[in-house]
Order: structure tokens, then sequence, then C-alpha cells
């Protein structure tokens, strides 16, 4: 029986239909086309890369974009000789990219104008277009040198979800590098235990039997107290949200599901989720309005200077714990609820049903196995609080005058802004160059809480399995 | 246990009751419409409240351009990471992308702040200051001056350095709307023959469109409420630019015309009005707040009856 010669050859065509252009047998031509593309689109999304932060690479975009646009062009002629079918979507890149080069060769090397306030070099404009072509084209290549299948086309879109975080990454390396390399130079042993003292005073000293006023002064640089006050600060505000934050989230899946529960998750939301500059403002407010009054011993806090006069200060850790503490308790409150609702029911039950007292049941089946949810919680909640300056910017002062719950509140983030600021050039001259040391020692305990929240996570998501 | 967890609503509400009691005197001594007022343009110059102007269409202006450019460049990276650690692993790199997000979210936001001026250094000052042009003024920019450029204060500066500061906020939360999403349906597609590329477009994230939704407006919110950056990267208190697309000039949002107002940090420089007035710009914040969190929930509502379809 004799088979119709046209349809053989649609079936012999059909065959080329799946596989890729690559992997075709003899087809070198197409494997050398696929293999310039992946090289070049790869080359292309390297210079863009480099592009958005160095203009010496300004030639080399266009003939890039002149060599892909040919590829993509040679691409369409190949693959409508072979596969018979016309892939109008490699002969618009491929406009596109002579369009785009041909734009980069038209404009000058500076743009400015429109009252905008800069000079835009062209290799800015270049990067962009470069990676908004060569993305595509690469993942393109890689899915016809992998052989067209599924799996190959979920490997040739790992690109795309690569590209932005090697980015990033990147950025953040570049940013650590820096505060590690400027911050660990200064660091010593001496620096981290002593106090800041800065004292001009003046005392009467006999001269040849006269006396006179002799001018004596302390400047004494040191980060003891802005540690011992992030410290401080850390554990005064565990000390007022984690009764607080426990309570919420137990309240709200355990003891009541109506309206007030709702009211009371909104209100926590909230609190989570308004600007801190507004508990920054509460906070200066609460110190403000109780100034003159015997609160302020509380809230404004008070210091002792160095000839013993009792002075008030600017607002007291105490003041600055309470203030904190508004933005761990939804924190707290968060993981609390987290952990209650992913205890089994078996057991609640079975207390229960044995004859158990709900009280009873609670503080002994319940909270246990939340247990490590609200230490996860509690961990964020403090490196919340050891990187917060929002609440403490408006009532902070320098901390000289000794770390105690109602003294001036002081924190190595404020440290950092104060010297930042430049408002006190006395404070500068001394602590200027601690700055960066300072920040490494503040990424030091935020990072560590975190990594130890993380642990604990990960542990608790064996232990559920 | 009821007196315990009523405390933090006893707290928002006495918050909220401060501000409304603290701004009345800005509302009655200043006005809201008008020259100078409230709600104009017109605001006078750092720190110098002397002047009487408190303008704050500037800070609503430029908290909207702070988050549209913190936004545009947090959520692809934050999307790319929550679909990199949970459906496009690489072995073990995807389960590290979780711990290094983990890690990455303990830094402080005044880090950044202190830092902006590396990232000026890389990518402001070569791209838009005219890297390599001699300081003679080009021709046709008549308003240039030496100092005027965006060397490490702007508003796309600020806006990189808050999007920075929102990515490890935002991925975990991306990333659990990707997990939330029934395994029967990534099944029935990758049963179906699609691939998981294909799966990820049509199936997954339309339906994790929600929570989406709802981790990206905890962005915007984060973003918006952001006072340290904004107030050391982009500056306390700026006029409109003239072109009103130019993120090169600095714009000061909202919470750091606020700070710059109440000058809290100078217990001498005590301006009673001017504090008013910052206490209104707090009021202003939270109502945004609330604008945007119940705009997030009229979308949470259409999508969810539209996937249940």
């Amino acid at each position: 029986m004799k088979i119709n010669p046209s349809l053989e050859s649609n079936v012999g065509n059909a065959s080329k239909y799946v596989t890729s252009i690559a992997k075709m047998r003899g087809s070198i031509i197409g494997k050398i086309l696929v293999l310039a593309t992946v090289v070049i689109a790869g080359l292309g999304i390297i210079l863009g890369c480099l592009s958005l932060s160095l203009n010496s690479l300004d030639s080399y975009p266009i003939p890039l974009l002149v060599l892909l646009g040919i590829l993509m062009a040679c691409l369409f002629v190949y693959t409508q000789h072979i596969k018979r079918e016309k892939q109008w979507g490699l002969i618009i890149f491929a406009g596109l990219s002579f369009i785009s080069a041909y734009i980069l060769r038209l404009l000058p090397t500076y743009l400015y104008g429109f009252q905008i306030n800069g000079i835009i070099h062209r290799s800015f404009i270049s990067a962009l277009l470069l990676l908004a072509l060569t993305v595509p084209s690469f993942c393109y290549g890689l899915y016809h040198m992998l052989g067209a299948t599924p799996k190959a086309h979920d490997l040739s879109r790992y690109p795309i979800i690569m590209l932005p975080i090697v980015l990033i990454l990147i950025a953040y390396g570049i940013l650590l590098y820096r505060v590690f390399n400027l911050g660990v130079g200064n660091l010593s042993w001496h620096i981290l235990i002593t106090p800041f003292e800065f004292q001009d005073w003046s005392t009467i000293v006999w001269q040849n039997n006269w006396p006179t006023w002799v001018p004596q002064s302390i400047h004494q640089p040191g980060l003891s107290n802005y540690i011992m006050g992030t410290l401080l600060l850390i554990g005064m505000t565990s000390v007022i949200s984690i009764p607080l934050g426990v309570a919420v989230g137990i309240y709200v899946t355990e003891r009541s599901k109506g309206k007030l529960a709702k009211t009371i998750k909104f209100s926590c939301t909230t609190l989570k989720s308004i600007s801190v500059f507004v508990l920054g403002l509460t906070a200066m407010t609460l110190v403000r309005d109780t100034y003159g009054t015997f609160l302020a011993n509380i809230f404004a806090g008070f210091y002792y200077d160095i000839q013993g006069n009792r002075h008030i200060a600017s607002g007291s850790f105490f003041t600055a714990a309470l203030i904190i503490s508004l933005l761990v308790i939804p924190i707290i409150a968060r993981a609390t609820e987290e952990g209650i609702l992913s205890s089994p029911s078996d057991l609640k039950e079975g207390s229960l049903s044995l004859g158990a007292s709900n009280q009873y049941t609670l503080s002994h089946i319940l909270i246990p196995w939340a247990l490590p949810n609200i230490v996860t919680g509690w961990l964020l909640g403090c490196a919340e609080t050891a990187g917060s300056l929002a609440t403490i910017w408006f009532i902070s002062g320098t901390g000289q005058y000794g770390t105690g719950p109602f003294n001036s509140v002081t924190s190595l983030s404020y440290f950092i802004y104060f010297v930042h600021s430049d408002i006190d050039m006395n404070f500068k001259s001394v602590e200027g160059i601690y700055q960066y040391s300072a920040a490494v020692i503040l990424i030091i305990i935020a990072v560590a809480l975190s990594i130890a929240a993380v642990i604990i996570k990960g542990r608790l998501q064996k232990r559920y399995r | 246990m009821l007196i315990l967890a009523i405390l933090p609503l006893i707290f928002l509400a006495l918050i909220v009751v401060n501000l409304a009691i603290n701004s009345r005197e800005a509302i009655v001594n200043v006005g809201l419409f008008g020259y100078g007022k409230l709600l104009s343009p017109n605001i006078s110059g750092v720190f110098s409240t002397n002047l009487g102007l408190y303008g704050l269409l500037p800070g609503i202006w430029g908290t909207f351009l702070v988050i549209v450019v913190s936004m545009a460049i947090a959520v692809p990276i934050s999307m790319a990471m929550a679909i990199f650690a949970s459906e496009f692993t690489l072995g073990f790199l995807g389960k590290g992308m979780r711990t290094t997000l983990g890690i990455l979210g303990g830094i402080p936001s005044i880090i950044y702040a202190l830092m902006a001026g590396v990232f000026a250094q890389l990518f402001i000052v070569p791209k838009f200051t005219g890297a390599g042009l001699s300081p003679i003024p080009p021709p046709g920019m008549w308003w240039w001056k030496p100092g005027s450029l965006p060397f490490n204060t702007s508003t796309l500066l600020g806006g990189i350095m808050i999007s920075m500061l929102i990515i490890p906020f935002m991925a975990p939360l991306f990333e659990d709307a990707i997990r939330n999403v029934p395994n029967s349906l990534k099944e029935a597609s990758l049963g179906l023959g699609a691939s998981r590329w294909h799966t990820l477009k049509t199936t997954t994230l339309p339906y994790a469109l929600r929570e989406i939704i709802s981790a990206c407006s905890l962005g915007v919110l984060t973003a918006m409420g952001d006072v340290v950056i904004a107030g050391i990267v982009i500056g306390f208190e700026s006029p409109l630019p003239t072109p009103l697309y130019d993120v090169l000039k600095s714009t000061a949002p909202l919470t750091s015309t606020g700070a710059g107002f109440s000058g809290g940090f100078d217990q001498g420089a005590f301006n009673a009005t001017a504090n008013s007035a910052a206490n209104f710009t707090g009021l202003l914040l939270l109502v945004m707040a609330f604008a945007i969190m119940g705009v997030t929930y009229i979308l949470q509502r259409r999508f969810k009856r539209r996937v249940a379809r």
C-alpha cells in the first residue's frame, strides 16, 4: 500500500515542530545561531548590569544591539526555512534591536532639559534598553539550546528570576561590606567598655598662693553607654510588651471571637501599620505635657551633672520603652496567635475531657505549645527595638550621665543619627570616627537576634512534621 | 486577661485623641485653605517655621513619589525572590533564600540612611550628575548651580534606600501568598501538561493575587511611614518640584515634613503652632493609612469573588 508522499512529508515536518532548532539532526547552522544568541545575549546582560554603574562602557551597547538584531533576523529566516512557520516575534525583536541601536546612536552623551535637576548620562538609557532586549533573547536561546521541551522552558526562565535577585544581593553585599570596612578598623575593647564623657568646667586651684579659675575638661570617646542603652531598651520593652502581646494573642484566639476581639485585632494591625513618626510625636507630647509636674521625673527623666546638680532630661528610657512596646506588641501577638492556632485540637480536647479547667488547659497545654512561636516573635521584636530610631528621635539625649530606667534615653541608632546630623560639633569632634563602629555593633546585635529567630523558626517547622 | 488585652486598643485611641486635640490649634490659627495654610503648596524653608507657611501639599506629593519609586523597585525584586524561594528553587540556594531574607530583615533603617552615600557614588553620581563633565554649567541649564545636583539627597535615592528596607519585609509575605495556593490547583495544571512557568503565570499568581495585594499594601504603608531614611536622605521641608515628576530633586514626604515642623530634637526652638502643624501632619498620615487599608480591603473582596467563580 502506498503512502501519500505529501502526508509522509507532513509527518516528517511534524517531527521537526517538536524538536528545537539546535537539537535538529545535521543542522549545524541552527546550533551555531542558537549558541551565538546565548553568548551575545549573555554578554549583553553583563554589559547592561555593569552599565548601571559604569560610564566608560558607553561605546559597546550599539554594536552589541546591531549584532543581536542580525542574529534574530537570521533566526527568523532559518526557522521559516526549517519549520515552515513564521515566528513574527523574532522579526519584531530584531526590529526593536535595530531601532534602539539607532536611538542610542542619535542620543548625545549627556541629556538635560525640561528643568530636570540632573544631567543624565546616555549609558543609563542604554543599560535599560540592553537589559530589556537581551534578557528575553537569552531566554529564547537557552530554551532552544536545552532542547525545547517543557523542562527546558522552565529552565530557560531562570535568568528572569535570578537577575534581580543577584543585583539586589550585590547591593546588600556592597552596603554591608562598606559598613564593616569603615567600622571594624576603629573597633577595640577599650572603646566598647568606656562611656562617652564630654565635660567642660572650671575649678579653683591655688597657683602662686593665689586662687585662680582653671578650666578643666574631659573629652573621652566611648560607646559603652550607647550599647548599654540599647540593651536596657530591649530589656524594658520586653518586660512591657511580652505580657501584653501574649495576652492579646490568647484573648483573640481562645477567650473571645466576638466584636471586641475583632476590634483588638484591628487595633494591633493599625498599630503596626501607622507611621512610626506618629508614635514619636506621641512620645514628644507625653514628655512636653508632663514637663512641669512631678511626672517629669518618670516621663522626662533626670540626671545629675558633675557638680551634683539635678536636671530634668528630655525623655526617659521608660517613655521610650512604653512607646516602642506599641510596635512590638503586634509582632508578639501575631506570633502567639499563630502558635495557638497551630496546636493540635486533640491535645486541647483530651485535656478538657479529662476534667481540666480552661485555665489549666491554657497554662499547661496551649502556652507551652506556643512557646517557641512566642520566643520567635519576641526576638524579632527585640531586633525591631534595637533598630527603632523614629520613636525615640525627638526625646533622646547623649546619655553621658548614666543609663537607668529613668535616665535620659539613648541608643546606638540615635548615636549614629546624632553624629550624622552635625547638630553638635563638639560631639562630632570626639565621637565622629566611631560612627561606623557603632553601625557595626548595631548590625551585629540586630542580625544576631534575627538569626536566632530564624533558627528557632526552622526548628519549629521540623517539630510540626 | 481582658484588661491586658484591651490595653493596645486604649493606647491607639489615646494616640488618635492626642493627635486630634493637638492639631486643633493649627487648624484654628493657621487655617486649611489659602496661601501658606495647611493644605496649600507654600512652605517655608528648612527648619524656618518663623515665616508661618505650613503647606502640606508638597509633603503629600513627596509621599506619593517615594511610594511610586520604592514600589517600582521593590515589588518585582520581592516577587522574584518569593518565586525563587518557593517555586523555582535551585537546590539549597532556594531554601537559603528565606534565611537570607530573615537576616537582611534585621538590618535597621538608620544603616540604610547612613550608607545612602555608597549608592549615590555607585549609581546617582555617574548616571545623573554628569560625572566627567566640566564644572561649567552646560548651555541651556540656567537654573544649574554647582551644589544643586542630586549628589547625596534626592527622592530617587531615598526611594532606592526605602525599597532596600522593604524588600526583606515584603518578600516573605509574597512567598507565603504563593505557598498558600492549594496544591491541587497547581497539580491539575501540571498534570494537563503545562510547564511550571506556565502554571505560575496562569494559575498560581492569579490565585495568590489577593494576598499579594495585601502584602503590597503593607509595603506601601511601611514605605509611607518611614521617617528616618526620608529625613536623612531626602530632606525635611521642601517646595513642590517644578516638573512634578522630577525625582532627582528632593521632595520631602509627609513624615519628614512633620518631623521638620515639630523640631523635637531642638528643645530651644519649640514653636507651639509648628508643633501643632506636626500633629496635623500625623493626623493626615493616619487618615491616609486608613484610606489605603480600606482600598486594600475593597480590592481583596473583589478578587475573592472573582476567584470563587
